[in-house]
């Protein structure tokens, strides 16, 4: 067995899943390799570093401090004020919507006036007609061309 | 003494009923675990004793939503652990920033000058402790989460279990894995730092 290899099984050494015949010449690598005895040494130690670091220290101000923070203001309105700011959104979403369809409707209403508006401002004849003409096509070609539709010829 | 099932229902009750002396029952049964549980994502102990405070503000704010389906204690640790993710979630950019040359400057372990035994030792605790944080923030959430549990005495596979909301079977999966990538990542940082 070579360093690359016993690199490459150190997890599975270290965890004992390895099969007996390469956990024997894991073994046989270590009593042969200084450096990777002392590789295998530093990553078990690491490890048993990782799993021994925890606080034992008592603190005995913590309750106290907590009992400030939910004592103090803050704590209640920071929730208070993300409902707020949800709320006030909302509306103003909603409010924004509606003043865009009233304005939509007005705008339309607003065009189609200003359209009949320009076209009798351009045309004189149509200009002396009221807008009630406008919709009625007899009256129209009666006005234009002076024709009584009443006369018999 | 922990608190048993009937004595939770009543704790719960009365910290519901704004009894503070209940709620400092629960913060004294817990705070330990909830601090360690903290401190094993963020591996700073002032980090860890604000997170804690957080996770208690939290569960004070939100008792009336505590369905009693699981053990009081299993809630509260899962606002520990979520508290704790999210908290690694904001702060990752700090993080990254760290490097491998910021933690050992420029000179090479071997050649430091020797320190009497005492100072070395925890010299080297220190050090160990920074690599194996680091690889430990590596891992993914869920590897990260199992072995940061497990460290903690009286959690078994079963309260781990519970605690993430999956089976034991996978608690023994996660826990393999994160074992496996973090001496995978510290065999190949020695490798080279021998």
């Amino acid at each position: 067995m070579n360093c690359t290899s016993f690199h490459k099984n150190i997890p599975s050494f270290l965890e004992h899943s390895c099969d007996l015949e390469l956990e024997k010449q894991m073994k046989s690598h270590l009593e042969k390799c200084e450096s990777c005895s002392l590789l295998l040494q530093q990553v078990y130690l690491t490890m048993q570093t990782a799993m021994e670091d925890v606080l034992h220290e008592d603190d005995v101000y913590f309750y106290s401090r907590l009992r400030s923070r939910l004592d103090t203001p803050a704590a209640g309105q920071k929730k208070f004020s993300l409902q707020f700011t949800l709320a006030i959104s909302t509306f103003a979403v909603a409010a924004s919507v509606f003043l865009g369809i009233m304005l939509g409707n007005n705008l339309m209403h607003y065009e189609s006036t200003s359209v009949n508006n320009s076209f009798a401002s351009s045309n004189p004849i149509a200009s002396e007609l009221s807008l009630s003409d406008l919709n009625t096509p007899s009256s129209v070609y009666y006005e234009l061309f002076n024709d009584d539709p009443n006369e018999s010829e | 003494m922990k608190p048993s099932h009937l004595n939770e229902v009543s704790l719960v009750s009365e910290i519901l009923a704004k009894n503070e002396e209940a709620f400092k029952t629960l913060v004294d049964e817990f705070q330990q675990k909830v601090i360690n549980i903290c401190y094993g994502f963020t591996h700073q102990k002032e980090d860890a004793m604000n997170l804690a405070q957080e996770v208690f503000v939290e569960v004070y704010q939100s008792i009336s939503s505590f369905r009693q389906d699981a053990k009081l204690s299993t809630w509260i640790y899962r606002i520990a652990v979520n508290k704790s993710l999210n908290h690694l979630r904001k702060n990752k950019r700090n993080r990254l920033v760290e490097t491998w040359d910021n933690l050992f400057g420029n000179e090479n372990i071997n050649n430091a000058v020797p320190l009497n035994d005492h100072a070395d030792k925890n010299y080297i605790d220190m050090e160990r402790r920074s690599i194996i944080n680091k690889a430990l923030d590596s891992l993914p959430d869920a590897q990260k989460t199992a072995f940061t549990l497990h460290k903690l005495e009286d959690f078994s596979y079963q309260q781990i279990s519970e605690t993430m909301r999956v089976s034991v079977p996978a608690v023994e999966s996660l826990m393999h894995r994160a074992k496996m990538n973090l001496q995978k990542k510290l065999v190949n940082y020695y490798k080279d730092n021998l």
